[in-house]
């Protein structure tokens, strides 16, 4: 059982630089927290002030309704797996799972069968005897998990641990650890800068940047409600795509129009955002931003119904990359580069035109100035 | 912002605002106290370990400063009642100091000198060149290391007698023009550089010297810096050798016209000791300019390598 | 064609500095040593009669040399137990910043600087029945130098200090090499700096440990300077090491069969001990 609160959290690494600023966050017990950010984002820094391996400068940390911020890092009951793995290398494997019961003088006897089933659930039973310099990294990495599960730890804090793996070994190993959750029934605190693996493990996900919370949710509404451009960008891949428009009115319908030179290139807008956008907007230029996917061909748009509202945007395919179960085709738009997630079947060679819809109830809208998402601002009631 | 944050029951004890900052205010004087006493404890640890570590030179200099009358007494004597430079003065009056200390830079820098050359040249030898026995002259050479001056320094001195150069510069340099040591220090650092390096350069139409002098030098300047410094210490320092192979005045290096001074009067421990003061500041003084580059070229790598 | 055949003169071009230099004064020395330690020599040091073994079997059976082996030992566990010891408290007093860390560190290995010479004067001053800086704070009225039973210690703990320089920096390097995080996950795992002091840092230090005991060992086996200096050998043969004694006999004695003869017996133990450590090395600290 573990509550974790960080309470308006500062650390200031000297009178210029923060690396963390007004972090508050709940933690609650058996959530798996994703810290995700760019590097340099404060992250990690914010892991090891919870760990007690860094001061924090402001605010307060509650650690079970106790105040943590100058608790030792052995007082926290907590337990740690690094990024590089940290193995004692004069240590076996079975010496590094074992060295936290030891020093805790944790009887022999009980030791030897923690130590075993720990190895029994990571399937490293095998390495027990050797060196951390024999081992490859994947299996590092598990002796560094079995060293942080055998104690029962107030939480886990994982600094990226599955950077320093290959691709295949980092998706087997994300499946693992989305098990291991399970079986543990405790908080896991998992700092990364890889938005699949905080998409794919957390339960909730804290995005971060410049030392700052950008949002705190789940994936879901991470990834369809963006707070802001950053976060919206950060997640999904390909990425969203974000293209600068002018909002104007043509007779009582709202219209964004994409800033660029030729043909006309427009997208109607109708609902609850288009009142949001017709109160403020009318005139003014916006960033709005669409996800690969909710860009479709005439005919699902039609099928799906917004073809009819709408024009053809045309564009022309740059690249296309054939997924197998989806096709990706790439456009050029005000000097960057655009994706559309479509059918398989879709035919479309580079260098031929394509008439896109893009799905007006799927359209972000961002202030050009603050970042910030229009209509979700304005759903919230600011 | 969210459904989540928003059902957030509060997790903290429920503290006043005035209470909150008041135990902050408190653990934090607390935390302050704890690392400030950790930092202190450490300073004073390293003060007490220091001052022993160089009790012998603090006491040196002590002594060099005392006049002579001032050592001989039961009281505890510390430090010098009347400081006085008068023991240097006389140092450099009783003995040739001067001259001996021009003695031990020639010997010191010739064989400094000859070692970065011999040294660097080998080294280039056998980290880029093919030939062939390469692996077994290599060998031969670190083996030299292990072979202890004492065992050959008795034949060297029946060579060097042989050869009529006994007390001359010469006879105090050539058999250190070169070291096992100095030849695996710069090979450390060459094998680091891709072969490729001498390869484009040799396409370039560089010689060998060439590259050796443009390339390899200026990219070693750690390592010669490090050689420099020990080199020179380790000279300036010996003892065994010129204590066998001089005899005048003329050619004695410091460290053996020192204890010249020890002989002299046995009353003139101060003036002894201030001499020994003078001809430790040399080494010293290049141990602390080039310590770093020492660091650098020697320990940082030679532990990894 | 020429390429080619340049390519493989010019190599050698580069090392005849270096093996000249060797071969007169390493290998040829190192083999007349040998071969010097069979006769009877003259006082010139020329080789006069053939006596093969005789040599060897007078000093082993000699009770002189017997006990030089004996001080020796005893010298060579000091200075490397010593040095070591006093450089490792020193690299660990400096392994975490704090303000005038640079002051220290260069304090604690300036003794590398200094020559056995000197060190050796300022140390006869220091124990100098009378007058010295030992007796005085002590309160103590002992003749150091000039007492078979302290002697000896004497001399070593002077080379201790002598040798405690670099191997400050040998483990500064060591525990510099050591990955900081180690650290990080074990408060993390509750250890406390005791226990990671004997846990971590000195199992890390292992394999420059081995390299340091090394050097220091042929060091200690080569210290003359102090030795001649402090007491030559004296007082009663206690610190008749077994250097010294090749210095005595070959210089003063003119017995430079015999003195040729104890060096190759410090070669052969010199290099005996070195390849034992390598031995113990491949066993011991294997990561």
């Amino acid at each position: 059982m573990a509550e974790i609160a960080l309470r308006n959290v500062c650390k200031q690494f000297d009178s210029e630089h923060y690396g963390v600023k007004d972090f508050t966050l709940d933690i609650h017990d058996k959530e798996f927290v994703i810290f995700v950010g760019p590097s340099g984002c404060g992250k990690s820094t914010t892991l090891r002030l919870i760990a007690g391996l860094e001061d924090i400068t402001d605010g307060e940390l509650w650690i079970d309704g106790e105040l943590g911020n100058y608790l030792e890092p052995k007082e926290r009951e907590m337990s740690m797996v690094f990024q590089n793995y940290a193995l004692y290398p004069n240590m076996t494997v079975y010496g590094n799972i074992a060295y936290s019961l030891k020093i805790r003088k944790v009887p022999k006897e009980e030791i030897d069968k923690r130590v075993r089933k720990v190895a029994q659930i990571l399937e490293i039973e095998s390495l027990l005897d050797r060196k951390p310099a024999a081992l490859s990294g994947g299996q590092k990495q598990r002796v560094a998990i079995g060293a942080a599960i055998i104690r029962q730890p107030k939480a886990f804090l994982m600094d990226e641990p599955l950077s320093n793996l290959d691709a295949k070994l980092r998706a087997q190993m994300r499946v693992e650890l989305q098990k291991l959750h399970k079986q543990l029934d405790t908080t896991i605190i998992y700092v990364t800068h890889d938005q699949t693996e905080a998409m794919t493990l957390g339960t909730k996900i804290v995005v971060m940047k410049d030392g700052l919370i950008q949002q705190v949710d789940t994936p879901q509404n991470i990834y369809n409600h963006p707070v802001n451009k950053f976060v919206a960008g950060f997640v999904g891949a390909p990425s969203m795509n974000f293209i600068e428009c002018e909002v104007e009115k043509e007779f009582d319908k709202t219209v964004l129009i994409f800033v660029t030179t030729g043909p006309v290139k427009k997208i109607y807008i109708t609902g609850p955002n288009a009142a949001i956008l017709q109160r403020d907007y009318i005139g003014k230029r916006v960033m709005i931003g669409i996800r690969p996917e909710d860009i479709y061909e005439y005919e699902e748009a039609r099928s799906s119904g917004f073809a009819e509202n709408s024009v053809g945007i045309r564009e022309t395919v740059v690249t296309r990359e054939m997924l197998g179960a989806e096709v990706i085709l790439y456009f050029d738009e005000q000097y960057k580069t655009h994706a559309v997630r479509l059918e398989p079947s879709n035919q479309t060679k580079v260098g031929e035109n394509i008439d896109l819809y893009f799905d007006p109830n799927k359209i972000h809208v961002f202030d050009i100035e603050t970042e910030e998402n229009i209509l979700h601002l304005y759903r919230k009631g600011y | 912002m969210s459904q989540l944050n928003s059902m957030a029951i509060p997790i903290e004890k429920k503290y006043s605002k005035s209470e909150l900052l008041e135990l902050k205010n408190k653990m934090n004087a607390k935390a302050l106290a704890k690392r400030r006493s950790k930092t202190a404890l450490r300073l004073t640890a390293n003060i007490v370990f220091a001052i022993l570590v160089l009790l012998p030179l603090l006491y040196a200099i002590s002594i060099a400063l005392m006049p002579s009358n001032e050592l001989f007494t039961t009281d505890l004597n510390l430090f010098p009642k009347h400081p006085t430079l008068q023991n240097f003065k006389e140092a450099f009056t009783t003995v040739p100091l001067l001259r001996f200390i021009l003695n031990s830079f020639i010997m010191a820098g010739c064989i400094t000198i000859g070692q970065i050359i011999s040294c660097s040249l080998a080294a280039f030898a056998f980290s880029f060149l093919e030939f062939k026995g390469k692996g077994i002259l290599f060998a031969i050479v670190m083996a030299t290391m292990m072979v202890p001056g004492e065992a050959t320094i008795i034949s060297n001195y029946l060579t060097v007698g042989s050869w009529g150069i006994l007390d001359t510069y010469a006879v105090l340099i050539i058999p250190y023009l070169t070291s096992a040591m100095g030849i695996f220090l710069f090979r450390q650092f060459y094998i680091t550089f891709p072969i490729s390096l001498y390869e484009s350069a040799k396409l370039d139409g560089c010689s060998n010297l060439k590259f050796i002098i443009k390339i390899l030098i200026p990219l070693t300047k750690s390592a010669i810096g490090a050689m420099a410094v020990y080199t020179f210490i380790n000279a300036w320092n010996m003892y065994m050798w010129p204590l066998l192979v001089t005899g005048s005045n003329n050619m004695r290096t410091v460290q053996i016209g020192i204890s010249m001074l020890d002989s002299v009067d046995s009353q003139s421990i101060t003036l002894m000791i201030a001499g020994v003061v003078m001809i430790i500041i040399p080494s010293i003084s290049i141990f602390i300019i080039g310590q770093k580059q020492l660091i650098r070229g020697m320990f940082s790598g030679a532990v990894k390598g | 064609m020429k390429r080619e055949k340049n390519f493989k003169i010019t190599p050698y071009f580069y090392l005849v500095p270096s093996l000249l230099i060797f071969a007169v004064f390493l290998f040829y020395p190192f083999i007349k040593t040998v071969y010097l330690s069979l006769f009877m020599t003259n006082k010139m040091g020329q080789a006069k009669i053939f006596v093969g073994l005789q040599n060897y079997i007078d000093l082993l059976s000699s009770e002189s040399f017997r006990n030089s082996l004996k001080v020796t030992l005893i010298f060579v566990v000091i200075v490397v137990f010593g040095g070591m010891l006093l450089g490792l408290i020193a690299a660990v007093l400096c392994n975490k910043a704090f303000p005038g860390i640079r002051g220290f560190s260069t304090a604690y290995a300036l003794p590398m600087a200094i020559a056995s010479s000197s060190a050796a004067m300022i140390f006869q001053i220091m124990l100098h029945p009378a007058v010295g800086i030992v007796n005085k704070l002590l309160g103590l009225d002992i003749n150091w130098l000039n007492d078979p039973n302290t002697a000896l210690y004497c001399v070593a703990i002077l080379t201790a200090w002598l040798n405690s320089g670099i191997n400050f920096l040998y483990f500064s390097a060591g525990l510099g090499n050591i990955d900081e995080t180690i650290y990080e996950r074990a408060s993390v795992d509750g250890a406390s700096s005791v226990q990671q002091f004997f846990s971590l840092t000195l199992p890390g230090l292992s394999p420059i440990m081995f390299y340091t005991v090394v050097v220091n060992i042929i060091q200690a086996f080569q210290s003359f300077g102090q030795i001649k200096i402090l007491t030559e050998g004296g007082p009663n043969e206690s610190t008749n090491v077994i250097v010294y004694s090749i210095y005595r006999d070959a210089f003063f004695n003119y017995r430079f069969g015999s003195a040729s003869a104890q060096s190759v017996i410090l070669f052969i133990i010199i290099m005996l001990v070195t390849l034992v450590m390598f031995r113990i090395e491949k066993k011991g600290v294997n990561y």
